[in-house]
């Protein structure tokens, strides 16, 4: 499902190249015309033909990267976790080319080798939000983990690669993770347990959007749980939402990720959010279920601070909305 | 001779996400500019949930902290995506002991 965007780049792109080769072709003709007999005429046709040169070679290089992801796309679907795609040889992984640069780091942080480690249990724990404002990414991650960890990311480890393959994309990247630059400590995601899956599948996301200071802006759970799962994806409105609609998805397998609002603009709002132990900020949660008392149960990406059982209309109140993704079983 | 260095050391904390305060963690759950409601969760266990002005003292990671200044948060709308807020320092602790 995920290749039919890639697929369809490609051929944007191969129009593109028939485009620009004629244009270039045209722009030649035209040099050469006004350019004869001045001085120096053979410098600027030859600055025109590196132009065209170098536009055209960035154009190919870019549809070969494409055309390698289209050949790599693992099938998105039902999966096992963790497991090496089936183009992966037996007897170990072969030496890959064409490693992902590394992502952009923020100030104070910098890369040092990190080996690729699984974690021992998988659920909503297992991912924590590190020295970067990603919620939306880690509160997604530990969504899935909870409700359908079979369609987590896989991770396998070459020499000095890490290989995360998400529904549609394989990421190469260096075996090397984010470090604080004085204490050497984990700088962004962690898992409790010390293990490296959670760092390099958010690596492989900061790949994806641009680098972690852009992911320090915050985003949207809907975009970072289609991008782990390749499931088609939703958003609920709550003030909108029927009742029952609202409880079907809290208490169903889809993961889920609650969206809080901000209380700058009412004291009310704000002493409930503390009271609550609520983010004083828009913040993304994931969504645990429901208690005995029909109290809505989330998690909070921190690891730590977790709000306290949420009565559905308070709930209603202080969130905007609940992104989700459909699961296997739904199909 | 023997020189004693006091070196000053600083903490922001941000509104996104936990800052690292010795082995302690301290996170914002509530701002009502100047003041602002800071979480404290020691390893052992331990845990605290207080308002602070600047210039009041916190403990945090087996040390005495001052809160040096305080930041009101920016405004945003409520379709604003979670997190992108989450950068921005709320406080700015003073390590006051070693």
């Amino acid at each position: 499902m995920g290749e039919r965007p890639v697929r369809a780049a490609a051929d944007a792109l191969a129009a593109l190249r028939a485009a620009a080769a004629t244009e270039f072709g045209a722009l030649r003709s035209a040099t050469v015309g006004r350019a004869a007999g001045m001085a120096g005429a053979d410098g600027v046709v030859a600055a025109v033909d590196d132009a065209a040169d170098r536009t055209l070679h960035a154009v190919d290089a870019e549809a070969r990267r494409l055309r390698g992801l289209l050949r790599d796309s693992p099938p998105a679907g039902r999966r096992p976790p963790f497991l090496a795609p089936s183009g992966t040889p037996a007897g170990g992984p072969s030496p890959v080319p064409g490693l992902t640069v590394e992502p952009e780091v923020t100030a104070g942080v910098e890369y040092a080798g990190r080996p690729l480690t699984h974690p021992v249990a998988v659920d909503v724990r297992f991912a924590r939000q590190g020295g970067i404002s990603d919620c939306h990414l880690v509160a997604a991650l530990g969504a899935v983990a909870d409700r359908a960890p079979e369609l987590l990311p896989r991770a396998t480890a070459g020499d000095d690669v890490v290989l995360v393959d998400v529904p549609g994309r394989r990421y190469r990247l260096r075996a090397t993770l984010p470090v604080d630059g004085g204490s050497g400590r984990l700088a962004y995601a962690h898992s409790p347990d010390h293990s490296t899956l959670v760092p390099y599948v958010e690596k492989a996301f900061a790949v994806y959007a641009g680098g972690y200071p852009v992911l320090g802006e915050g985003g949207l759970p809907v975009e970072a749980l289609h991008w782990i799962t390749g499931r088609p994806c939703w958003l609920l409105r709550l003030p909108r939402a029927p009742d029952e609609a609202l409880t079907a998805l809290i208490t169903s397998r889809r993961p889920a990720v609650a969206c809080s609002r901000p209380f700058d603009d009412d004291p009310a709002d704000a002493a409930l959010a503390v009271r609550y132990g609520l983010s004083p900020v828009g913040h993304a949660y994931a969504v645990c279920g429901l208690d005995p008392e029909g109290r809505v149960l989330l998690h909070n990406p921190w690891g730590l601070r977790h709000p306290e059982p949420l009565p559905l209309g308070l709930f209603r109140r202080l969130f905007t909305r609940i992104d989700w993704c459909e699961t296997d079983d739904d199909d | 001779m023997t020189t004693t260095e006091r070196r000053t050391v600083t903490i922001e904390v941000r509104l996104g996400y936990p800052a690292l305060v010795g082995a302690a963690w301290v996170t914002v759950m509530g701002l009502d500019p100047p003041l602002v409601c800071l979480g404290v969760d020691d390893p052992a266990g331990h845990r605290t949930t207080a308002w602070y002005a600047p210039g009041n003292v916190l403990m945090a990671g087996g040390h005495r902290w001052r809160v040096v200044s305080t930041s009101a948060a920016p405004r945003s709308s409520d379709d604003a995506a979670p997190g992108s807020l989450g950068e921005h320092t709320v406080a700015v602790l003073l390590r006051l002991d070693g």
